[in-house]
């Protein structure tokens, strides 16, 4: 039977479309095992400088030990850094399964905020929390583990691009059937030419990325597909060299 | 009363960082490189506690594990999957055969004795 020439184009563009995605498929799964591979002799080296630091296997001299310090955090970064591309690639495939449970949005921010007081301390940035006294916050449908990621991602960025003496607030308040939090900070800020390109995966803005060239640019990516597959909105307010802050919502209901 | 352990994991380092923590903790351990060599070693070692990667050179974690629970002696044996992947359908499957999951880059070796005296 002869086909019109128009069904045969998208019979064809219909295969290619599906060779496309099943190449893409096997190339991503190949990229997972490859990415976990390459996270198993980092673990490995992570766990061996673990029982160094704990002179299990005999004493250090302070130097060493200074040493095996730099290399844990090291490994912790490289960790980290894969996780997050195994994350985002995960939200790109969709592959993303949120467990929903009615949680304590207060307690998983401040969770995620004692965790990360140190940092901040470290970095003589001061970081508050305040939270509305409604007991809404207390049962807000979520995953609390992805939402702690979302938190991680936030509060740990604020802290990174805020300069000596700053400042950092957290602070969740209800509005109407919505939880918004609020991440302020008196940090570098995003310049207006890059705003538009700050939640694009893998995208740095140049003077954050100056500040911490470690970053992977996959945070904001990360947190934005999150709180949208919460059913919530990520938005951002910002001016350069003058801080910027950071918003999401998350529905009561 | 010691208590055996068998660790199958193809990482060479990790397999002697595990073997050292629990040795000196006073477990009986054997290590394995492959899933093949586990189901020729509990032929003649007894395990009470099995420490399981998923990804292995030749049959998977995964498969040892199904081949593993259809044996009437290890039916209720425990096992630890104990790997760096996590992926959904992995959890799934080993909390199907009765496995408890853990990643590694969550714990540090300090934790590992703890985790095998959870229960």
């Amino acid at each position: 039977m002869n086909f019109p020439w128009f069904f045969k184009e998208t019979a064809t563009a219909a295969n290619k479309q599906t060779n496309f995605r099943n190449v893409t498929s096997v190339q991503s799964e190949v990229v997972d095992v490859a990415l976990h591979q390459l996270k198993t002799p980092m673990v490995a080296l992570k766990w061996s400088i673990k029982m160094l630091l704990d002179k299990s296997l005999g004493p250090l001299t302070v130097e060493q030990e200074s040493i095996l310090l730099q290399d844990y955090t090291s490994c912790n970064r490289a960790i980290s850094t894969i996780e997050s591309i195994l994350k985002a690639d995960r939200i790109e495939k969709q592959n993303l399964i949120l467990h929903i449970l009615n949680n304590n949005l207060v307690t998983i921010a401040n969770n995620k905020i004692t965790e990360l007081r140190r940092t901040a301390e470290m970095k003589k940035v001061t970081l508050t929390f305040s939270a509305d006294n409604d007991p809404a916050l207390e049962k807000i449908p979520c995953d609390a583990e992805r939402i702690s990621d979302v938190f991680q991602n936030l509060v740990s960025n604020a802290i990174t691009y805020t300069p000596e003496n700053g400042t950092v607030m957290v602070s969740l308040r209800r509005f109407g059937n919505d939880i918004r939090t609020a991440i302020s900070d008196t940090g570098i800020g995003i310049s207006k030419d890059h705003q538009k390109n700050i939640f694009v995966k893998f995208y740095r803005a140049p003077n954050g990325a100056r500040m911490d060239p470690n970053g992977t640019g996959l945070g904001l990516f990360i947190a934005k597909t999150i709180v949208e597959k919460h059913g919530g909105k990520c938005w951002f307010e910002s001016a350069e060299n003058k801080g910027t802050t950071f918003y999401f919502t998350l529905p009561i209901k | 009363m010691v208590r055996k352990i068998l660790y199958i994991e193809d990482d060479v380092l990790l397999s002697s960082l595990v073997n050292i923590t629990l040795t000196k903790k006073g477990y009986e351990i054997n290590t394995v490189p492959t899933a093949e060599q586990a189901l020729e070693t509990i032929k003649i070692f007894t395990p009470d506690i099995i420490l399981l990667d998923i990804i292995l050179p030749g049959m998977t974690g995964l498969q040892f594990l199904e081949i593993f629970r259809n044996k009437e002696q290890f039916k209720n044996t425990r096992v630890i999957v104990f790997t760096n992947l996590n992926r959904t359908t992995d959890i799934e499957q080993a909390e199907k055969l009765n496995a408890e999951f853990f990643i590694k880059a969550e714990l540090t070796p300090d934790q590992l004795p703890a985790l095998l005296e959870a229960k």
